[in-house]
């Protein structure tokens, strides 16, 4: 898409999206708009007044994204993978942005109307885990941000096209129901089809350990739950939702099912979360 | 005056929030008991108190003063407060 980086000046695009409540004011060579729309139209989020975002994209790369007029972060683009920054960017700009919900970055799925949280680190396998659940039947509630709501107790959509690397796409075997939304780096986003509507109530935090077997499933500590969320990107990271979201996911995790499966092999641990 | 710290317990176990670090900790049953009995006392009562080598209680007590927990003046170990959840 950038290849032609640095080139002579070519036409300037310009695209409004709506990632569900959320605004996003693409300004980028017309064919860098397209691509972009594609993508971050794909997004939803809830919460509403949330202030639109205004990405700016120059012919050479340079990348600005920008709130209420001020510049919230810069980046260059790489000339290959370059959708992949820019989604991390925006998702960053949104999580920043809540007020009403709190996150974790954790895969979410509904199944029988109920929201399971793979929480982990990163390489654990809430990708393969979340596609192959969304293939035995499960909702797709996100792939990247579990959205929580305290009060309520529930798992809220966040909806993001699912970055599937080749070696993920290879540890899924055959993809669920799916529209190609980009490809860029021999990164697929693939939105799937069967997306949650509405929330769902928490039934389970399950921490993947990719350092045991995936024949392993146990219950794992409360304690020990909130502290590997707090380790992951979180509402924990926001200095000024530091109190907020310790409340928050004390209450939430007194409500749910703990767990920790092992994650050696994602795909396996599905089967023993499912026969749980 | 506000409390720098935030605790909840959760299946009996205490995790508590430094607000100035951003940073949970989570307590083990035996240095529970230890922080929960710094009511202004010394380390020989506490010993008196809970059992245990004075030893092995002047190291909790030193892990829990490190992490800003405790506080000792005049020999007299104090808990810092906490607000609950």
């Amino acid at each position: 898409m950038l290849a032609s980086r640095g080139s002579s000046a070519k036409a300037a695009g310009s695209s409004q999206v709506r990632a569900g409540a959320w605004r996003i004011n693409i300004h980028a060579p017309a064919d860098v708009t397209r691509s972009l729309h594609s993508v971050l139209s794909s997004i939803t989020i809830p919460e509403h007044n949330l202030p639109p975002l205004n990405v700016f994209i120059s012919d050479d790369g340079l990348v600005q994204g920008t709130l209420n007029g001020k510049t919230e972060w810069t980046m260059t683009l790489p000339r290959r993978g370059w959708i992949g920054p820019i989604l991390s960017y925006t998702v960053a700009t949104a999580t920043s942005l809540l007020r009403e919900f709190h996150f974790v970055h954790a895969g979410a799925v509904a199944i029988n109307g109920r929201g399971y949280v793979l929480v982990g680190p990163s390489g654990a396998g809430k990708t393969t885990a979340v596609a192959v659940l969304l293939r035995r039947g499960a909702t797709y509630l996100s792939d990247e941000v579990a959205l929580l709501h305290p009060k309520t107790g529930t798992v809220h959509p966040f909806i993001l096209p699912m970055a599937v690397k080749p070696w993920t796409a290879k540890a899924i075997g055959p993809l669920p129901p799916n529209r190609l939304v980009a490809s860029d780096a021999r990164i697929q986003y693939l939105l799937p089809e069967r997306l949650a509507q509405e929330p769902v109530p928490l039934d389970s935090l399950v921490l993947l350990d990719p350092t045991r077997p995936a024949t392993e499933i146990e219950e794992y500590p409360r304690a020990e739950m909130l502290l590997a969320i707090s380790e992951n990107p979180s509402s924990f990271h926001y200095r000024h939702r530091l109190e907020a979201s310790f409340s928050a996911f004390v209450q939430l995790i007194k409500q749910a099912r703990c767990l920790r499966v092992g994650s050696a092999n994602p795909a396996q641990a599905v089967n023993v979360l499912l026969s749980r | 005056m506000t409390e720098a710290r935030l605790a909840a317990i959760l299946d009996g176990q205490v995790v508590v929030l430094d607000k100035a670090t951003a940073r949970l900790m989570l307590m083990d049953p035996q240095t529970e008991r230890v922080w929960r009995s710094c009511s202004g006392v010394t380390l020989e009562e506490l010993a008196t108190e809970l059992g245990g080598s004075p030893a092995e209680l002047a190291s909790t007590l030193e892990g829990l003063a490190a992490e800003g927990l405790v506080t000792c003046h005049h020999d007299r170990w104090t808990g810092a407060r906490v607000a609950w959840v």
